[in-house]
C-alpha cells in the first residue's frame, strides 16, 4: 500500500514537473544568468563603434534595469516591464538595418560568452525577430 | 563711479528677468541653452522637441526635482523655489547640462 502511494506521489510530481515547462528565462540562467548576458551585451553596445551614435550620451545605469526587465518579461521571467513598446521607444532614433544587425550580433556574442546553447540563443532571437519591423525605421 | 558701475552691473541683468519664466528646449540630446538666470519662484519650461524621451532632474541640498520620463512633445515645468546655483541634467542623456542661477527678488 505504501509503495503504491509513493509511486502515485512520484508520478504526480513528475507529471507536474513536465507540465510546468522550463521557460526561456530559466534556460538563459534565470536572474543571474540573464543579468550577466544583459550586462555583457550593454558593455559591447557601449563600446561598439557601429553603435556609437546610438549609445553615446546614454546613461547606462538608467538603461540597464529597463533592458533587463524587457528581456526578463519577453523570455517568460517574473518581471514587469514598464517601458514603452518597441516602436515608440525607438522612434526618432532612425535605426537602420546595419545597426540593428550589430545589436543582434553583440547579443549573440554575450550569449556565446555565457555558454548559452545555440538552440536556446535561437529561441531568444526568434522572439526578437518580429520586433525588427518596429525598430528599423530607415 | 566704480560703485555706480558695480551697482549697474548687479542690477541690469535682473531687470531683464521675467518672473513668468523661460523656455528651454531639449533637442538632439542637448538643452538649447547652456545657462540661464531666473528669479526665485519663477519657472523654466523644458519642452521636449526631440523624438524620444528625456528626464530632467535637479539634485542639490536645497532643491530637488525629477520630471520622470518626459515623452516627445511634453513640457516639464520646474519652479525654482530656492535661490542659488543649480545644475539641471537629464537622467537618460548624461551630457545634457543646464546651469541655472536663481536670484532673490
Amino acid at each position: 500500500m505504501r509503495i503504491l502511494l509513493f509511486a502515485s506521489l512520484l508520478a504526480a510530481a513528475l507529471t507536474g514537473r513536465c507540465m510546468a515547462a522550463e521557460t526561456l528565462y530559466d534556460q538563459l540562467g534565470g536572474h543571474d544568468g540573464l543579468s550577466r548576458i544583459v550586462d555583457r551585451a550593454l558593455t559591447l553596445y557601449f563600446t561598439d563603434p557601429r553603435l556609437h551614435a546610438d549609445f553615446d550620451n546614454i546613461n547606462r545605469d538608467w538603461l540597464q534595469p529597463r533592458f533587463y526587465a524587457f528581456f526578463c518579461k519577453t523570455t517568460g521571467g517574473p518581471c514587469v516591464y514598464k517601458g514603452r513598446a518597441m516602436a515608440p521607444s525607438h522612434k526618432g532614433l532612425h535605426i537602420d538595418q546595419a545597426r540593428f544587425n550589430a545589436v543582434v550580433e553583440d547579443l549573440q556574442t554575450a550569449m556565446d560568452e555565457s555558454r548559452i546553447p545555440f538552440r536556446t540563443q535561437n529561441r531568444l532571437l526568434a522572439l526578437l525577430a518580429p520586433m525588427e519591423r518596429a525598430i528599423v525605421t530607415r | 563711479m566704480a560703485v555706480r558701475a558695480a551697482l549697474l552691473t548687479a542690477i541690469l541683468p535682473l531687470a531683464g528677468l521675467d518672473a513668468s519664466g523661460v523656455v528651454v528646449e531639449q533637442l538632439n540630446r542637448a538643452f538649447t541653452r547652456s545657462s540661464v538666470t531666473i528669479l526665485k519662484g519663477s519657472n523654466i519650461r523644458f519642452s521636449n522637441v526631440d523624438e524620444f524621451d528625456h528626464e530632467v532632474y535637479v539634485d542639490s541640498p536645497n532643491f530637488n526635482y525629477d520630471s520622470y520620463e518626459q515623452s516627445p512633445g511634453e513640457t516639464a515645468v520646474v519652479t525654482f523655489t530656492a535661490a542659488g546655483s543649480f545644475e539641471v541634467r537629464c537622467h537618460i542623456h548624461p551630457k545634457m547640462h543646464l546651469h541655472v542661477d536663481v536670484v532673490d527678488h
